[in-house]
């Protein structure tokens, strides 16, 4: 959290802007503004002259008034709201958040010292990317941590290469985290057993690695990626009874030359991608 | 049946354990390949095995086994024990070995999947 205080009076506009805009030309009907905001799925466009310069907003409040007034067919430039308040790419976030708060407007455009668009600003914009400042700090706190960002859940596990103590830890807060969210206990064991496997695997073979979940509502998506030796045969590895861990893992009952092949038998979607004296790379998908 | 009656009627020693009573079996699957062991355990199996080490609790936890039975009297290791605890992981052990064990398990009326 202390990065983020920190850094917050230094962050301008610039960094949490969409540059890709949605402008309309003057010339436009009222309808075919609507029609626009209606496909992008959004309230308010900038206008701009055919030197890309501001000229005003057009909103879904201009297109109410227009529908009531039964004029959609008149021209964007002669029903939007001119005195358009902006900011500049330099300005810092307070602003913004000054004036969405004071005004309530629900986007601000940013223009350059020549009134040229090269962004727009929303709320939104900027919930997202605090959003990603804290998940940053979490991940350089805690060795392993597990957070949820927000509509899809997101997991991220380190896993090293050679800690038996830990193992398990990411396929438990997996299975905790799938059966709380009230997931189906036949496709939370085959998660469970999925992400147990992926994890035993970097243990057992690699320096380090990381399991990534994403729990969307459809289905359950893990990465696992490792720096490590790599697999030489990877037809050879997805057969059951190969493996390559040396005696003490065996001894301590892995090493079967089951993991991969359990992995696949868990999955709807199992990719493997390996780079000898690189790493692995697993992308596993199972669907809810 | 529940872990309670398996330790009175097969004379176990428990580990480490509590509310007995509370814990449902309902099968019996032997392994000590911890892959094999994710692969088929099945939820509320025992589990019986020789390995002693920490991982058992992690493949027992996430598969929601009744409890872990080391036969010929083999001991976890100390953080096996600790974590165990910790985790509300039931842990028992017998003199007898696996083959017998599963003998009186099944004229209990217990089978495998």
């Amino acid at each position: 959290m202390n990065n983020f205080h920190d850094s917050q009076s230094k962050l301008i506009i610039e960094d949490m802007m969409s540059t890709c805009v949605i402008t309309v030309s003057p010339e436009m009907t009222m309808r075919e503004a609507k029609e626009i905001m209606r496909l992008k799925n959004i309230s308010g466009m900038p206008v701009i002259d055919d030197k890309k310069k501001l000229i005003g907003i057009v909103t879904i409040a201009d297109v109410i008034q227009a529908l009531d007034d039964q004029k959609l067919d008149e021209k964007v430039k002669d029903r939007m709201t001119l005195n358009v308040c902006t900011v500049k790419p330099y300005d810092s976030i307070n602003l913004a958040l000054s004036l969405f708060r004071r005004y309530q407007y629900s986007r601000l455009p940013v223009v350059n010292d020549t009134n040229l668009v090269v962004g727009i600003i929303t709320p939104n914009d900027i919930v997202k990317r605090l959003a990603n400042f804290l998940k940053l700090d979490e991940i350089n706190e805690a060795h392993i941590s597990n957070m949820v960002i927000d509509e899809t859940h997101t997991l991220e596990f380190e896993i090293k290469g050679g800690d038996f103590e830990k193992a398990g830890l990411a396929a438990s807060s997996l299975k905790k985290k799938l059966l709380d969210l009230g997931i189906n206990a036949q496709i939370v064991r085959r998660a469970a057993i999925a992400a147990y496997e992926a994890e035993m695997n970097v243990v057992i073979h690699a320096v380090e690695g990381i399991l990534k979940a994403q729990i969307s509502p459809e289905k359950l998506l893990l990465f696992i990626t490792d720096q490590g030796p790599g697999i030489e045969d990877i037809e050879k590895a997805m057969q059951i009874g190969y493996s390559t861990a040396p005696d003490q893992i065996r001894e301590m009952g892995f090493g079967a030359g089951m993991g991969l092949p359990n992995i696949k038998k868990s999955s709807d979607i199992f990719k493997i991608n390996s780079t000898l004296g690189k790493g692995t790379e697993l992308h596993i998908e199972i669907f809810f | 049946m529940n872990v309670n009656e398996i330790v009175k009627s097969l004379n176990l020693e428990v580990i480490v354990g509590e509310n007995l009573e509370s814990k449902s079996v309902k099968g019996v699957y032997i392994c000590d390949l911890l892959s094999n062991v994710m692969a088929h355990g099945q939820q509320d199996d025992l589990w019986i095995t020789i390995q002693t080490h920490q991982n058992i609790l992690a493949v027992a936890s996430l598969l929601n086994f009744s409890a872990i039975l080391l036969p010929e009297n083999l001991l976890p290791d100390a953080t096996t024990i600790e974590k165990a605890k910790a985790q509300g992981i039931i842990i028992l052990k017998s003199p007898e070995g696996a083959f017998n064990l599963a003998g009186k398990l099944y004229e209990m009326g217990l089978r495998g999947s």
